[in-house]
């Protein structure tokens, strides 16, 4: 993908909303809501906006016609339209999918838009190996899988939780520098906090888990010679993704701690010429803290079983060495759903844009991104990508 | 409140594992062609083109590779809670999840066999230390 390498395409604006638990609105409101906010903030005109890629909805899955709807609701006319469909990693797989479809002509300018409302309405519903295999037999809720996987890795590695400590404290405090955090979570903690919440899946405490909210996220995405040329000094440039969607499906690696991550990770790092070192801000898709612990191991930041120390021999705030999630990330911020995967993306741009007011990292030039998606049976997740981001120049 | 337990529903596909249940065998897929096995119940065979199977019953014993004691209970299981949910490595390769049958957690990698309950429709497996 030497278009990615060679910067041909640029976001030049992003957008999201506050994140709400129990807005009351649905997410076609929330995508309008954040489309204004898009339009105001970059000064682009909607009818230069011929594509739209957008993730799913928890609150609309039962709409087969769900882009069309918001294209509809939106006053879009499009050349190119897309839902993706794979899980929290879609917003960034999303931002990609554009850049594609802008090289092949397809369209020239995406609106990437994610928007959902699940703590207000919730009608996705599971099937396969979830409603057969699992449920029936005391499933009750995604922490379990983690909490199976948090075991594996402390019966291998040691306890995970030193370092899923440090995580929890310095995304809180991410979270108090950032108002569009859902309100409940904008208080800080201590490590004695995290160690003394409740278990949910043991070991896996109540504040290693996400808690869904409502809200939207969106950002453009043309071409760089466009974005000159419409005047837009401001870029950021997706320099490198890998997408990696049911890995090692015949299980031939006897370890479930073993994610897609460890192959997409140093891909999308040699893709880019770079090595872990050289991410200036890290935003990890985190739905639960024992993921970013294999992720900060597999994508190459640290060796296997080391992310604790690797955490405690790093300052991962705003002004540290390796800022992660500044913002709150999903676990401190909320995570809107299927629009999960921005609450990271977002804050990334906003970290290379210079707009991150409070929590504002000194190192623009690079970031990485991450998505996760979709639970498997008796594994981990079947999606793991990796985006790597650089500031235009 | 207890709520009732999903009822599972099989597919044509799946029959004959809930068949053998209710006469307490585990069946797993089993590729000839590959001499492996897989579980759940799939399509194809993971490991051969064009990926026939055929259905052979497993052992019962295999090793724990992961274990949590569940606060958050599925519906129909309000009444348990806590209770241990765990992947077991069956002898035959594949990764099964089921609740677990013991006091407390057993470590990772503790010798495990199947263990049936209930009777008919509500016949469950589980996994108990060997």
């Amino acid at each position: 993908m030497s278009w990615l390498k060679n910067r041909e395409i640029a976001v030049i604006g992003c957008a999201d909303t506050k994140l709400e638990l129990k807005s009351g609105k649905t997410a076609l409101e929330l995508a309008g809501e954040v489309t204004r906010d898009l339009l105001r903030s970059t000064g682009v005109a909607r009818a230069e906006i011929d594509g739209m890629a957008s993730t799913l909805a928890n609150a609309e899955a039962h709409n087969a016609f769900w882009t069309n709807m918001m294209a509809d609701a939106l006053g879009l006319e499009l050349a190119w339209c897309q839902a993706s469909e794979i899980g929290g990693g879609s917003v960034i797989g999303n931002l990609v999918r554009a850049g594609a479809a802008i090289q092949a002509g397809l369209c020239e300018m995406v609106l990437c838009i994610a928007a959902d409302a699940p703590s207000t309405k919730f009608v996705t519903r599971q099937s396969g190996y979830r409603e057969e295999f699992c449920d029936p037999l005391g499933y009750g809720a995604l922490p379990i899988s983690f909490g199976l996987l948090t075991s594996a890795y402390a019966a291998k590695y040691g306890s995970p939780d030193p370092g899923m400590a440090r995580l929890a404290v310095a995304q809180r405090a991410g979270a108090v520098r950032n108002d569009k955090a859902c309100e409940k979570l904008r208080v800080p903690i201590t490590e004695a906090d995290y160690l003394a919440s409740r278990m949910i899946s043991d070991p896996l405490r109540l504040l290693d888990c996400v808690m869904r909210c409502d809200g939207a996220n969106a950002c453009l995405v043309t071409s760089t010679a466009r974005a000159r040329a419409m005047g837009f000094d401001t870029l950021v440039h997706p320099v490198a993704y890998r997408e990696m969607v049911n890995f090692d499906p015949r299980q031939d690696i006897d370890d479930i701690t073993v994610t897609g991550f460890s192959r997409v990770g140093p891909q999308a790092l040699r893709d880019a010429g770079m090595t872990a070192g050289d991410i200036q801000s890290f935003h990890p898709y985190d739905d639960f803290y024992i993921a970013l612990i294999l992720q900060l191991e597999q994508i190459g930041f640290c060796g296997p079983g080391e992310a604790s120390a690797f955490l405690a021999a790093h300052d991962i705030g705003p002004r540290g060495d390796l800022p992660i999630n500044t913002g709150g990330g999903q676990i401190s911020a909320g995570q809107p759903g299927l629009a999960g995967g921005g609450v990271n993306l977002i804050e990334a741009l906003r970290q290379l844009r210079g707009e991150a007011g409070p929590r504002q990292v000194a190192r623009t030039d690079t970031a990485m991104v991450t998505g996760i998606g979709v639970i498997q049976y008796a594994r981990n997740w079947g999606c793991s990508n990796v985006l790597i981001l650089e500031r235009g120049a | 409140m207890t709520k009732p337990k999903p009822a599972i529903k099989p597919t044509q596909l799946t029959a004959p594992f809930w068949d053998a249940v209710r006469d307490r065998r585990f069946l797993l897929q089993y590729d000839p062609a590959a001499d492996r096995y897989q579980f759940y119940p799939r399509p194809l065979s993971l490991y051969s083109d064009p990926g026939e199977t055929e259905w052979r019953e497993a052992s019962g014993a295999g090793t724990l590779v992961a274990c949590s004691l569940c606060h958050v209970p599925a519906p129909g299981f309000e009444a348990e809670v806590p209770y241990l949910l765990g992947l077991v490595a069956l002898a035959e390769g594949p990764r099964v999840f089921a609740q677990i049958e013991a006091a407390q957690a057993p470590a990772i990698g503790t010798p495990m066999r199947l263990t049936w309950h209930g009777e008919g429709e509500r016949t469950v497996f589980k996994f108990a230390p060997a």
